[in-house]
């Protein structure tokens, strides 16, 4: 049960890099139609997002103005019954010309399976990058003493 | 050491972190190994990996004590951990407030090692532009090329 969720969970994560890729994949299929990303955060790409329709229409379709083309590469998973938790590396090409998370530093993620399909995903990128890079926004000191923009206090 | 046990380390860990976090003369990072590796990962001033326990302590330990306000609601709360042999996955749900009274409710996904009944290695991904409004005291503005 565990191995057979880990290589869904595998097979999810090299579908959704073959589509960011520009290559056929079709990750929906391992979603279930009820499924549920949650995405952490308060940015543009963050939400709960409710079904395969509403994570096509409203999450994907807004990643995708911003996002010319990407990858996404598993790093590790460690998995217990139904939950399966990866570390992932997810790295992309902006339609401005920038590289999404350079490093390739990772990101948590934790996947729920059900009867053979992805029922829940709860994903946790890195906030910094999406404002900064994919939307192009700085973080501004609020010191009156540090008014310099572009970076933290 | 058997799963069961895993667990109780990483929800032993947490509470002692709420307890001081509320106040408590509780040492948050009592249940860490020596030779701690704890990455956190992201693009904040504290992300970076801090080798040793020593080194933790002495960078993490410390911010945590200036940059955060203590208070008797506030805490650390795993609301799921999977575990496979000596490792684990385990969401966080935090509810604190910075220093200057900022509200820090931040989400975070660990991946943990145990070894010893402590933690060995610790892989850490949370919001890191919350980290940056409510610890850092800035906040988010268009660009021209935004």
């Amino acid at each position: 049960m565990t191995e057979a969720n880990k290589k869904l969970v595998a097979d999810f994560i090299s579908r959704v890099s073959a589509v960011l890729g520009g290559m056929d994949g079709d990750p929906y299929g391992l979603l279930d139609d009820d499924a549920v990303l949650v995405v952490n955060g308060t940015t543009p790409l963050s939400g709960v997002f409710y079904g395969k329709k509403e994570i096509h229409n409203i999450f994907v379709r807004t990643a995708a103005r911003r996002l010319e083309k990407g990858e996404v590469a598993l790093v590790d998973t460690v998995a217990e019954g139904n939950k399966v938790g990866v570390f992932l590396k997810v790295t992309a090409q902006t339609r401005n010309g920038k590289k999404f998370n350079a490093a390739a530093d990772p990101s948590g993620c934790m996947f729920t399976v059900a009867e053979g399909k992805i029922i829940a995903i709860h994903f946790f990128p890195d906030t910094t990058q999406i404002e900064t890079i994919l939307y192009e926004r700085a973080f501004v000191s609020n010191r009156p003493s540090n008014t310099g923009k572009g970076g933290p206090p | 050491m058997t799963p069961h046990g895993v667990r109780d380390v990483i929800q032993r860990f947490f509470a002692d972190s709420t307890r001081a976090s509320r106040g408590e003369m509780v040492d948050p990072l009592a249940l860490c190994h020596k030779e701690l590796v704890w990455t956190m990962t992201g693009n904040t001033p504290v992300a970076r990996t801090y080798n040793g326990l020593d080194e933790f302590r002495s960078i993490i330990g410390r911010a945590l004590g200036e940059q955060f306000g203590t208070g008797p609601q506030f805490g650390l709360y795993p609301v799921d951990i999977v575990v496979e042999g000596n490792r684990a996955a385990v969401i966080v749900r935090g509810q604190a407030e910075s220093a200057r009274g900022a509200p820090y409710n931040n989400s975070y996904f660990f991946l943990i090692e145990v070894i010893d009944g402590k933690l060995f290695k610790v892989l850490e991904s949370c919001d890191g532009a919350l980290i940056m409004q409510s610890v850092f005291d800035s906040h988010l503005e268009e660009t021209q090329a935004g």
